[in-house]
């Protein structure tokens, strides 16, 4: 399991520039995760609001 | 949050109050032309769409700025920049990425008017003082203007 904290949510198709930033990021430690649609980004929201 | 502009079932724009709520940062990517500009929506929770945009290289700093531990005051930030630490940026509206913003858009319009070898547009000012000008004219009584008889022919080279 991975320790790294999450703090990066990206929404939408992955591009050059989002994947650059996201592996800087990731090497610095932080965690992120992807989602493809608004209602999968609220709800990845919502749970995270609700911890 | 890093979102794209337009989405499957809607646009970035949507997640804006959400992440307002909860103290979030949202930037949405758009694509004017062949490069990608990211707009800061909401910033820790305050709206912020509209007063500038960044490229992919100041996102990256950006966002790790952001993503550093939180300070809380001017104390313990002094001790910090005694060391070497830079003190993070605040997020009041910054000229200097205004301006840079604005001269990616002017660049772009300069160089299409170059390239049809047009001059640039003059000032917004000078447009001001034309119309002052022109409004002075216009209150000045049409009796003073010359008489254009003869001036036609004079100029007629037919």
């Amino acid at each position: 399991m991975s320790t790294a904290l999450i703090r990066i949510l990206i929404v939408g198709p992955s591009t050059s520039g989002t994947d650059g930033i996201v592996k800087e990021l990731t090497g610095a430690g932080w965690g992120s995760h992807s989602v493809a649609s608004v209602v999968e980004a609220e709800t990845v929201l919502k749970t995270s609001d609700s911890k | 949050m890093l979102s794209a502009e337009k989405l499957p079932d809607g646009t970035g724009y949507e997640l804006a109050s959400l992440i307002g709520r909860q103290a979030g940062t949202l930037f949405i990517g758009v694509s004017p032309s062949e490069t990608c500009l990211w707009l800061p929506v909401v910033e820790r929770g305050s709206r912020t769409l509209g007063r500038r945009a960044m490229n992919p290289t100041m996102l990256e700093a950006e966002v790790s700025q952001l993503l550093r531990p939180v300070r809380g005051t001017d104390t313990e930030w002094s001790e910090a920049e005694g060391s070497g630490q830079q003190r993070p940026m605040a997020f009041p509206i910054d000229p200097l990425r205004a301006d840079l913003l604005a001269g990616v858009i002017q660049d772009n319009s300069v160089l299409r008017l170059r390239s049809r070898g047009r001059a640039p547009m003059p000032p917004r000012r000078r447009f001001a003082e034309g119309a002052a000008e022109g409004k002075h004219h216009i209150s000045s009584p049409v009796r003073e203007a010359k008489p254009l008889a003869g001036m036609a022919g004079k100029h007629w080279r037919g």
